[in-house]
C-alpha cells in the first residue's frame, strides 16, 4: 500500500511536470481578465453571444492622448508613439480613416439616396404641411457668408435636405477633428492628438500587456526627457489587465512570502529543526505543482485569483505536515511509518471533506472560481499523498525530546471546552456567541455590486475619464440589443424603440442614443420619406428652385432605390456600423442601441418589456443581479454540502455524532458573517463562497480532534493550533487585499478559522476511540 | 496763369499724398462697425448668380450679425460657439464651429477684415497687404498641411475699410460680397442698431 501511493504521488508528480513544462512552454498563461470570473449571463443564447462580441469588440481597442501646447509638438511626439506601438507589433498599424474622413466616406455613399433619407424634424415639418420653412432654412444657408453648400450640391438637393439629415446625426459625435492628417483638439491651451489602434494581441495576454507597458514606460521617459511638458493619456481593456496582473503579482509574493516566513518561524519555534521545515516545503511544492498542472490541463490558463489562491493553499498544505511531525512529540521512539498510520484516518477524513467544499465550490457558474476549486482539490490530495507516502519514506528523524509545554498549552482549549471547573466561564462565552450572532444578524448588509468586484486603479481611470471628458465620448453602460432576422427588420425595431427613446430625450430622462437606423433607415421608412417629400414639396419646390436660378425636373424624383446596411459590407466598412451591428449571421441579425446620459433605468426596462426582440443591457446591474442569485445559490450549496458531509460522517460516527463533529465548523460558519457585520463589512457573494472554505477547514480541526483519543489528543490539538496559526497567516492576509473579492475571502476566512479552531474541541469524542479506518 | 497752374499742382500734390497716407481703419477698442453688403453667388452651370443684400454689424470678439434682406429676410449670427441662423424669428440652423474648423477660419478671416485687424490676417495667410493703386489687397488660401477648408482661395480689397470679398470655392463656385455705408461706433450702439431692426440675437 505504501508503495503503490508513492508510486502514484510520483506518477502525478511527473505527470504535472510535464503539463506544466509544456502549457509553459508558450509563456506563463495566466488570465487576468477579472469578467473572467464572472458567469455567464442568464440572457436568451443571441443575447449573451451578441454581449460577448460587444465586449470583445470593446476589449481590443487602445486609446491615447499625446498632450501638448503646441499642436507641432504634440503631432510629432503622437507620431512617435503610434511608431514604436506599431513597431512593438502592439496595433495594427492600419488604424482606418479618422472619425471625419469616415463621415464623408459614409456621407458620399449615402447621398444617392437622399430622397429618402430625412431628418426626424424634417420628416415631421413635411407631415405637417410646414414644407415651405423647409425651403426658407436651405434659402438662409445658401444665403450665408459661410456657407458651405456648392454647386452640385444645391442643383441634386436645393432644400439641402441631405446635410441637415447628415448634422442632425452628427450631435454628440467626438469633439476630435481632423487636422494636419491626425485627429486632434484643443482643450484648456493644449493640443491632444488621438493614437488609437485595435490590438495585435489579446489585451488580456500577460506578455503582450508587459510588451504594451514598457512601450509607453520607454515612450514616457523619452518624452520627459525630451520635452517634460509632453503629457500621454492613455485607456484600455489592456492597461487595467495589467495593472491587475501587476497587484495579484505583488499580492501573491506578499502573501506567499509572509506565510511563508510564518510558517519558517512556526517550524524553528516548535519542532527546533529544520528537517520538518524542508518537508513541509515539500509538501507545499507537491500542492502547488498539482494544483497548477490540474488547473492547467482542464482550464488551459490560469486566473490571477486563483495565483492568488495558491499562495493561500499553502497555509493549508501544510497542515498535514504538521499533523505528522507533531506525532514525533509522542512518547518514546516511533518509526516514520507508524506517524504516517498515526495520523491517516484523520488526514483522509480531513481531505475528503475538504475535497467535498472544494467540489461543492466547484458547482458555481464562475470560471475563475472554478479554478479556484480544482486548484486546491488537486493541490491538496498531492500534498496529502506526500506526506503520508513520501514523508515515511525520506524521514529518517526520531522523535523529538523537547514540546512537553507546548503539548501542555495545546490543550488549554480543549480543557476549556470539556474540564468541569470551566463550565461557568464556557456558558459565558457561549452566550456572549449567542449574543454577537443575533445582534451581528440583524446588521448583516447585503451587497452584491459588482462594481465592488475589483478596486480599479484611480490613475487609470483619471486618466480614461479625462479622455471622456476631452474626446465627449460618452461612457456607455447602457445599451439595447435589437434581434431579427434579417437587416431591415431589426432597422424596423429600432425605428419603433427610437420613437419611445425620443420621447424619454424630450423629458430629459435620456441624454442620448446611437443607432445604424438613424443612419439607416428601413426601406419602409425610406419609401414613405420620399413619397411624403415628393408630394409635400410640390407646392413650393419650383417656386425655390426658380428664386436659385435652377431649372429642369424635381431632383428628388425618377429613382426608387434604398439604401440598406449591405451597402456598407465589405469596402465600405464603416466603424459606425461595425461597432453596432454585432452579429450578422443569416437569420440571427442583431444591432446595438447605445445610450448615454441615462437618468431612468426603470423607464428603460419598460421599453424592454415592451418589445419582444429587443433586450436592454447594463453590465453593472445585471451582475450585480447574477452575484446576487449566486450568493444566494452558494449558500444554497453550503447546506448541500453539509448534507453530503452529514450522510458522510454519519457512516462513521452515527448521526448523532456526526452532528456533534459538525458543530465547530456549522458554529464558525453561522457565526463569521455575524461578527464581521458589527465591523460594518457587507455580506456579498465572495463572503458565502469563503464560508465553504470555513466548512472544509473547520471540518479538518474538528475532525482531527474526534480522530484523536487518549496521548494521541494534545499532539492533533498542537499541530490543530499550527494549522490554525498558519491557515490565519495565509488568508487573513488576503483581507488586505485591495482586490475586494480577494479581502472578502481573507477576511471571512481570518474569523472563520479562528472561530472553527476555538470551537474544534467540542467534536472531541470523550467516551471511546474510533477505530482507524484503515 | 502759373500761378494757376502752381496751385492746381499744390493740390494734385496734396490729394496724392492723402491718398498714398490712406491706410486700412483698424477699429479700436470697443468700437463696432455696421454696413450694407451685397452678396453675388456664382454657382456654376446655374443660369445666374444669386444676389442678396442686406446689413451687417461687427461687435469684435462678440459676434457678426449678418442680416439679409432681400431676396428674403434672414439673420445669422456668428460667434465664438458657431453659426446660427433664424428665419421669422425662428432658429432654423445651429452649427457648432468646434465641429467644422474650417468655418471657423472663415469667420475669423470675416471678422478681422471688418474689423481691420490687418495683421493678424497677414499673419494666418502669410502674406502681406500689397497696394494696388488707391487699395489695398490680400490673398489668402489654404497652408499646405494645415485644416481642410471650405475654399480656395479669398481675395480682400481694402480702402479705409474692407469692401470686397472674394471667396473661390472648388468646383468653379465664387462668391463675391461687397461691403458699402461702413460705419464706425461704440459697440452699444451698433448692438442697438440690430436689435432695432430685427430685434436682440435669439
Amino acid at each position: 500500500m505504501k508503495r503503490t501511493g508513492f508510486l502514484i504521488y510520483l506518477a502525478a508528480i511527473i505527470c504535472a511536470v510535464v503539463v506544466i513544462g509544456v502549457r509553459f512552454s508558450d509563456g506563463f498563461p495566466l488570465e487576468t481578465n477579472i469578467l473572467a470570473l464572472l458567469p455567464e449571463t442568464e440572457e436568451a443564447d443571441w443575447v449573451q453571444r451578441a454581449d460577448a462580441a460587444h465586449k470583445a469588440r470593446g476589449a481590443d481597442q487602445l486609446v491615447a492622448l499625446v498632450a501638448h501646447p503646441d499642436f507641432k509638438v504634440a503631432r510629432k511626439a503622437a507620431g512617435q508613439l503610434e511608431a514604436a506601438l506599431d513597431q512593438a507589433d502592439i496595433i495594427d498599424s492600419e488604424t482606418g480613416l479618422s472619425d471625419g474622413d469616415e463621415f464623408m466616406a459614409l456621407g458620399e455613399i449615402l447621398f444617392p439616396f437622399r430622397a429618402g433619407l430625412l431628418s426626424d424634424a424634417d420628416r415631421r415639418a413635411l407631415a405637417s404641411g410646414e414644407g415651405k420653412e423647409i425651403a426658407d432654412r436651405a434659402l438662409a444657408q445658401i444665403l450665408s457668408p459661410v456657407s458651405i453648400a456648392d454647386a452640385d450640391l444645391i442643383r441634386a438637393d436645393p432644400l439641402l435636405l441631405f446635410p441637415n439629415f447628415l448634422a442632425s446625426k452628427q450631435n454628440g459625435a467626438p469633439r476630435l477633428q481632423t487636422r494636419e492628417g491626425v485627429l486632434a483638439l484643443e482643450d484648456g491651451g493644449k493640443w491632444y492628438v488621438l493614437v488609437n489602434g485595435k490590438l495585435s494581441g489579446a489585451p488580456f495576454d500577460q506578455s503582450f500587456q508587459a510588451r504594451t507597458r514598457h512601450v509607453f514606460d520607454r515612450m514616457e521617459a523619452e518624452f520627459l526627457a525630451e520635452n517634460e511638458q509632453i503629457e500621454i493619456l492613455k485607456t484600455g481593456a489592456v492597461f487595467y489587465g495589467e495593472e491587475a496582473y501587476r497587484q495579484a503579482e505583488r499580492e501573491a509574493s506578499l502573501i506567499g512570502g509572509v506565510s511563508l516566513i510564518g510558517i519558517i518561524v512556526l517550524n524553528i519555534l516548535i519542532f527546533r529543526s529544520l528537517q520538518p521545515l524542508l518537508f513541509s516545503l515539500l509538501a507545499i511544492a507537491s500542492g502547488i505543482t498539482g494544483g497548477l498542472a490540474v488547473t492547467l490541463l482542464f482550464f488551459g490558463k490560469l486566473h490571477l485569483l486563483a495565483l492568488v489562491f495558491g499562495a493561500g493553499l499553502i497555509g493549508i498544505a501544510v497542515d498535514y505536515a504538521f499533523h505528522y511531525f507533531c506525532e514525533r512529540f509522542g512518547p518514546g521512539e516511533t518509526a516514520p511509518a507508524a506517524r504516517a498510520k498515526a495520523i491517516k484516518s484523520g488526514l483522509t477524513l480531513g481531505l475528503v471533506s475538504s475535497v467535498l467544499g472544494f467540489l461543492t465550490l466547484s458547482l458555481t457558474p464562475f470560471p475563475g472560481l472554478r479554478q479556484i476549486a480544482l486548484f486546491s482539490a488537486s493541490g491538496l490530495t498531492l500534498a496529502y499523498l506526500c506526506v503520508l507516502y513520501v514523508f515515511p519514506l525520506i524521514d529518517r528523524s526520531k522523535s523529538f525530546a523537547h514540546g512537553g509545554d507546548a503539548l501542555a498549552r495545546s490543550m488549554l482549549l480543549y480543557r476549556f471546552w470539556w474540564q468541569r471547573n470551566f463550565r461557568h466561564f464556557r456558558w459565558g462565552v457561549i452566550i456572549v456567541l449567542v449574543l454577537v450572532g443575533v445582534l451581528g444578524a440583524f446588521r448583516i448588509t447585503i451587497d452584491d455590486d459588482v462594481r465592488r468586484l475589483q478596486s480599479l486603479p484611480a490613475g487609470l481611470q483619471a486618466e480614461e475619464q479625462a479622455i471622456r471628458s476631452l474626446t465627449g465620448i460618452d461612457n456607455e453602460t447602457y445599451r439595447f440589443f435589437v434581434r431579427g432576422t434579417t437587416s431591415d427588420e431589426v432597422l424596423i425595431y429600432e425605428e419603433n424603440l427610437r420613437q419611445e427613446l425620443d420621447i424619454l430625450i424630450k423629458e430629459e430622462l435620456l441624454g442620448g442614443y446611437q443607432a445604424i437606423s438613424e443612419m439607416i433607415p428601413s426601406r419602409v421608412r425610406q419609401r414613405e420619406n420620399r413619397e411624403l417629400l415628393l408630394k409635400q414639396s410640390a407646392p413650393f419646390l419650383g417656386e425655390h428652385m426658380a428664386l436659385l436660378g435652377l431649372t429642369g425636373a424635381n431632383p428628388y424624383g425618377g429613382y426608387d432605390e434604398v439604401v440598406t446596411v449591405e451597402h456598407f459590407e465589405g469596402e465600405n466598412s464603416q466603424a459606425l456600423f461595425t461597432s453596432l451591428q454585432v452579429s450578422s449571421i443569416p437569420g440571427v441579425i442583431v444591432h446595438v442601441v447605445s445610450l448615454s446620459g441615462v437618468k431612468d433605468s426603470e423607464r428603460l426596462s419598460v421599453l424592454a418589456d415592451k418589445f419582444e426582440n429587443i433586450t436592454l443591457m447594463n453590465q453593472a446591474e445585471g451582475l450585480s443581479r447574477t452575484f446576487g442569485v449566486y450568493r444566494l445559490k452558494s449558500l444554497l450549496m453550503l447546506a448541500v454540502a453539509y448534507g453530503v458531509v452529514w450522510v458522510f460522517l454519519s457512516l462513521r460516527y452515527g448521526m448523532v455524532a456526526a452532528v456533534q463533529v459538525m458543530i465547530p465548523s456549522l458554529g464558525a460558519v453561522l457565526l463569521a458573517p455575524c461578527i464581521l457585520a458589527l465591523f460594518g463589512e457587507p455580506f456579498t457573494f465572495f463572503n458565502a463562497m469563503s464560508l465553504i472554505l470555513v466548512f472544509a477547514i473547520g471540518l479538518d480541526y474538528a475532525l482531527f480532534n474526534r480522530e484523536s483519543y487518549g496521548e494521541r489528543r494534545p499532539r492533533a490539538m498542537l499541530a490543530n493550533g499550527l494549522s490554525a496559526v498558519s491557515t490565519i497567516l495565509a488568508f487573513g492576509l488576503l483581507s488586505l487585499s485591495d482586490t475586494f473579492a480577494i479581502h472578502a475571502f481573507g477576511i471571512t476566512i481570518l474569523v472563520g478559522i479562528v472561530l472553527a479552531y476555538c470551537l474544534a474541541p467540542i467534536a472531541a469524542n470523550m467516551t471511546q476511540k474510533t477505530p482507524d479506518i484503515f | 496763369m502759373r500761378i494757376t497752374i502752381a496751385v492746381m499742382m499744390l493740390i494734385l500734390g496734396l490729394c496724392t499724398s492723402m491718398t498714398a497716407r490712406a491706410e486700412p481703419q483698424k477699429l479700436a477698442a470697443g468700437e463696432g462697425l455696421q454696413g450694407r453688403f451685397e452678396q453675388v453667388r456664382h454657382l456654376t452651370g446655374f443660369e445666374q448668380p444669386i444676389r442678396s443684400t442686406g446689413v451687417f454689424y461687427l461687435l469684435p470678439g462678440i459676434e457678426l450679425i449678418w442680416q439679409t434682406e432681400t431676396p428674403f429676410r434672414t439673420r445669422t449670427i456668428l460667434d465664438d460657439f458657431g453659426v446660427r441662423q433664424d428665419v421669422k424669428g425662428r432658429q432654423v440652423t445651429q452649427i457648432e464651429l468646434s465641429r467644422f474648423p474650417g468655418l471657423k477660419v472663415l469667420r475669423d478671416a470675416l471678422e478681422d477684415s471688418l474689423s481691420g485687424n490687418w495683421q493678424q490676417l497677414e499673419a494666418l495667410s502669410g502674406h502681406k497687404l500689397q497696394k494696388n493703386g488707391d487699395k489695398w489687397l490680400l490673398q489668402m488660401a489654404p497652408q499646405p498641411g494645415g485644416p481642410s477648408l471650405p475654399f480656395q482661395q479669398v481675395n480682400f480689397q481694402i480702402g479705409r475699410y474692407l469692401e470686397t470679398v472674394e471667396i473661390v470655392k472648388e468646383g468653379g463656385d465664387k462668391d463675391v460680397i461687397t461691403f458699402f455705408d461702413q460705419k464706425q461706433a461704440p459697440i452699444a450702439q451698433i448692438r442697438q442698431s440690430a436689435d432695432d431692426n430685427g430685434g436682440p440675437a435669439q
